[in-house]
């Protein structure tokens, strides 16, 4: 007997139970073969059956996480803390966050006749996904991290992805928003694409009696407009906040030491007020767009948050989450911007879902951030660091470069970022470059910038533009090779710079960097001459490092440094 | 000189604003003007050199035609008087003279000034890249070689343009006489045009998106003579040069992926 699955027909049914057992198989055959299972099985269901989702049953309550950065970690969370709560969850952390990802998570935590036992299921979706899951599965909550100018090729505009989760919105789910981006905030309220021309239908409050969402604390707006609260006991006659009949609840960041009063991002979505076209400014910017906007004109501004970081201590690793019930100090698991949105949305969605402040604390004591996309380690007087920047994401890199420029000491920066996929025969789409804030790797202590990849000459115009000194850049057509063109006795820290997708180059690269580190503290003969020597050895020049030359060797030779290197010293295990 | 960017805040999508970025490098003498939406555009009561308009969202289009629409007879005044117009991405489609959103149901009327119907299918975008041939027409060459430019000084007729699309829209219309190139590779003005954007006087409208100007160090360069630069030299010139091309390569390769003529 299934619990929550809806009525189908017949034919449906059986249709939908051949494709279950079929893809059962398949995940079974693939485990045999030391597959994970994460994808295929699920994408054998859809095609079978592409009412696959709608007819599996369904966990009693279904948590999906989408947003352009940051739903990885808040699913890692959001799994993390509820099972510290002791809650069985499943979850697609393992797997892809297309439709075919979560139909396998689904379909391996099933029987066999499509009963789901486990009673919460937190689910990242990509946003792209939203119009093949959210109608099918109907999720109870929907947090939406951020929304940021992504891919080109995959997400176009925030307009458009704004729509597509727009328009695939069930009815009865409910909302969890980032108060301080002004693009997804407006999820729910029929507000963002439609009503950029059309906004007197929008039915947005007032704030001093003008339109605009009110500030924090403007709480006597709640008798004119209905903001919800989390009990929903001021939300209007027509359910939710803004009288859009959807509830959505708001977490967001207070001020914070190094806040902007404007932006300073290349990327400009959102700069003026979607209801009169006058710029935008803000009370603060933590960064891009994210902040506390307003309109001088009009009134339009962010909406208040009902979850609000405030008070962050970064020395005693505490932050306190300013609710309607009171102050709630919590345990810093990080201590980055983009971080202490995704513990707040965390706190947000759990507590909102039911689980008390008081064992929501106790479960933030014991969980940490996975840390498969930051990777540090000292060796000998240098610090190597492997830090994921989402190539073709213009925003993941301008904030990597930020955290990189914002740090002391002096830094060598590894680009390596080219799309893995069209490096094989695309022909990357470079726009993203121009995007991206490459002027803030423009930085006095950043004192080494070394490229790698079939991209390269692209970085190199990119970073020239950006007013970097070509004296301090330095490029190769092979993304090992960077690991021998830094001169580690003019560093304090390497950075190295790394794509989705190309984390084994990364990691191949770091190997080799700490080889020479190893080889120099352990009295080897000159190990950085020596590294460069070897990569540009194929043009018969040693000595001073000559990017170029290396480059062009490399390419000559029509093969990596990877011999070169690899002689070069033993790698540390 | 003096050069305008239109609407900046909207029509920034996929960095083309660093092709006004790369222009003022280029010409640091200059006078850059970015005209944001709620104040009257330069153009309309003074002369400018170049008017510049990149890509926006489909609903930022509708604004656009809204603010420029009072303007329309300037701007064919402009065109006919030979003064340089870059429009890139989506925004040569405000010219036109209807854009049908599919999605939405709605028609609305655009400038009129280009022959051509736009249509929009939000959820049958097209992703592609383009490689085509610009011919100079003999202007701004100073030879009048016959051929290929090489970026070796040839200054031969005809100017090889690599470049990349994403967009929702496809424009309709016969542009075979006037196309800004001809496409060697990848889709023209929609999928069954081997013609891209459309070229009146110095009229560039194309849908290649993003550093247009960065990425076709040649075209620029001809550009630049068009604004009165005889011998003009661009900002990393020998950069810019060596990374088209590097691309220009890639895209004669066969092998090369990514130049889909399928979409509508």
């Amino acid at each position: 007997m299934l619990n929550n699955a809806p009525k189908i027909s017949a034919l449906l049914r059986v249709r939908f139970l051949l494709a279950l057992w079929l893809a059962k198989a398949v995940a079974v055959a693939l485990r045999c073969l030391g597959r994970k299972a994460t994808q295929l099985p699920g994408r054998i269901a859809i095609t079978l059956c592409p009412e696959f989702l709608k007819c599996l049953d369904r966990p009693k309550t279904v948590i999906a996480v989408t947003g352009t950065n940051g739903k990885t970690t808040v699913c890692n969370l959001l799994v993390d803390v509820m099972e510290q709560c002791g809650l069985e969850v499943i979850s697609n952390r393992y797997g892809s966050n297309l439709n075919s990802g979560i139909a396998s998570a689904l379909l391996a935590n099933c029987g066999p006749l499509g009963t789901i036992r486990v009673p919460i299921a937190v689910l990242e979706v990509d946003e792209r996904s939203s119009r093949l899951v959210y109608p099918l599965i109907e999720p109870d909550f929907l947090v939406c991290t951020n929304l940021f100018r992504d891919s080109i090729a995959r997400n176009a505009h925030t307009e458009f992805i704004s729509y597509v989760i727009e328009s695939a919105l069930p009815a009865k789910t409910r909302l969890i928003l980032n108060a301080d981006d002004l693009i997804s905030s407006m999820l729910g309220s029929q507000e963002g694409w439609r009503s950029w021309g059309d906004h007197e239908q929008s039915g947005w409050e007032s704030r001093n009696g003008r339109r605009g969402w009110g500030d924090q604390g403007d709480h006597e707006q709640d008798e004119q407009g209905g903001w919800e609260s989390r009990d929903g006991r001021e939300q209007d006659e027509q359910g939710g906040r803004g009288g859009q009949g959807r509830r959505r609840t708001y977490f967001g960041v207070g001020p914070w030491e190094g806040d902007r009063r404007e932006r300073m991002s290349l990327t400009r979505d959102i700069t003026i007020c979607p209801h009169c076209n006058t710029p935008l400014e803000y009370e603060y910017v933590h960064y891009h767009h994210i902040g506390k906007a307003f309109c001088p004109q009009c009134g339009f501004c962010s909406p208040p948050s009902d979850y609000l970081v405030a008070n962050i201590n970064t020395a005693e690793r505490v932050f306190t989450v300013q609710t309607d019930e009171g102050s709630f100090p919590y345990r810093l698991i990080s201590a980055s911007i983009f971080n202490v949105y995704n513990l707040c949305a965390t706190i947000a969605v759990l507590h909102e879902y039911g689980i008390s402040h008081a064992r929501l604390q106790q479960a933030f004591e014991k969980v940490e951030l996975a840390q498969s996309r930051y990777h540090e380690e000292v060796v000998g007087d240098v610090t190597l660091v492997m830090h994921l920047a989402k190539g073709q994401n213009a925003i993941a890199c301008s904030r990597a470069f930020d955290y990189i420029a914002s740090l002391d000491g002096r830094k060598a920066v590894i680009l390596n970022l080219d799309d893995f996929f069209d490096a094989k025969g695309g022909s990357e789409n470079i726009t993203w470059l121009y995007d991206c804030d490459y002027e803030r790797l423009d930085d006095p202590n950043i004192t080494q910038l070394v490229i790698g990849g079939i991209r390269s000459y692209d970085h190199y115009l990119r970073l020239l533009i950006a007013g970097v000194a070509r004296e301090k850049i330095r490029r190769t057509r092979y993304e090992h090779d960077t690991a021998a063109l830094v001169e580690l006795a003019e560093v304090d820290k390497v950075f190295i710079l790394y794509d989705v997708y190309t984390i084994a180059r990364a990691e191949e690269v770091l190997r080799r960097l700490r080889a020479r580190l190893t080889a120099t503290t352990t009295a080897q003969p000159t190990a950085g001459a020596a590294g460069v020597a070897e990569v540009t050895g194929a043009s018969g020049k040693a000595g001073a490092p000559t990017a170029e030359a290396a480059g062009a060797a490399s390419e000559a030779a029509g093969s990596s440094a990877e011999g070169a290197s690899g002689s070069s010293g033993k790698a540390a295990t | 000189m003096r050069i305008e960017s239109l609407f900046p805040e909207l029509c920034n999508l996929y960095g083309d604003s660093q092709n006004i970025r790369y222009l003022s490098l280029c010409l640091p003498e200059a006078e850059l003007v970015l005209s944001n939406l709620n104040r009257t555009p330069a153009f309309v009561t003074n002369e400018v050199d170049l008017l510049y308009m990149g890509p926006m969202t489909e609903s930022a289009q509708l604004k656009v035609i809204e603010r420029l629409l009072p303007y329309r007879e300037r701007i064919a005044e402009l065109i006919d008087n030979g003064t340089v117009l870059l429009f890139t991405g989506n925004a040569f489609e405000v010219l036109t003279e209807h854009i049908f959103d599919k999605e939405k149901e709605t028609d609305t009327e655009g400038l009129g000034l280009l022959p051509f119907q736009t249509e929009i299918r939000l959820f049958e975008r097209f992703n592609g890249k383009v490689l085509g041939t610009f011919d100079r027409g003999g202007e701004g060459g100073e030879s009048g070689a016959k051929g290929i430019e090489r970026g070796n000084g040839n200054n031969a007729e005809v100017i090889e343009v690599v470049g990349f699309k994403n967009q929702f829209s496809s424009v309709y219309g016969d542009n075979s006489s006037y196309p800004f190139l001809t496409c060697q590779r990848g889709a023209g003005l929609n999928a069954k045009s081997t013609f891209e954007g459309v070229r009146v006087n110095n009229f560039f409208g194309t849908s290649l998106l993003g550093p247009l100007l960065i990425l076709n160090p040649l075209f620029t360069r001809y550009l630049l003579k068009l604004l009165g630069t005889p011998n003009p030299t661009l900002a990393f010139e020998a950069d810019a040069i060596t990374a088209y091309q590097a691309r220009l390569q890639e895209f004669k390769t066969p092998q090369t992926t990514g130049f889909t003529t399928k979409g509508h």
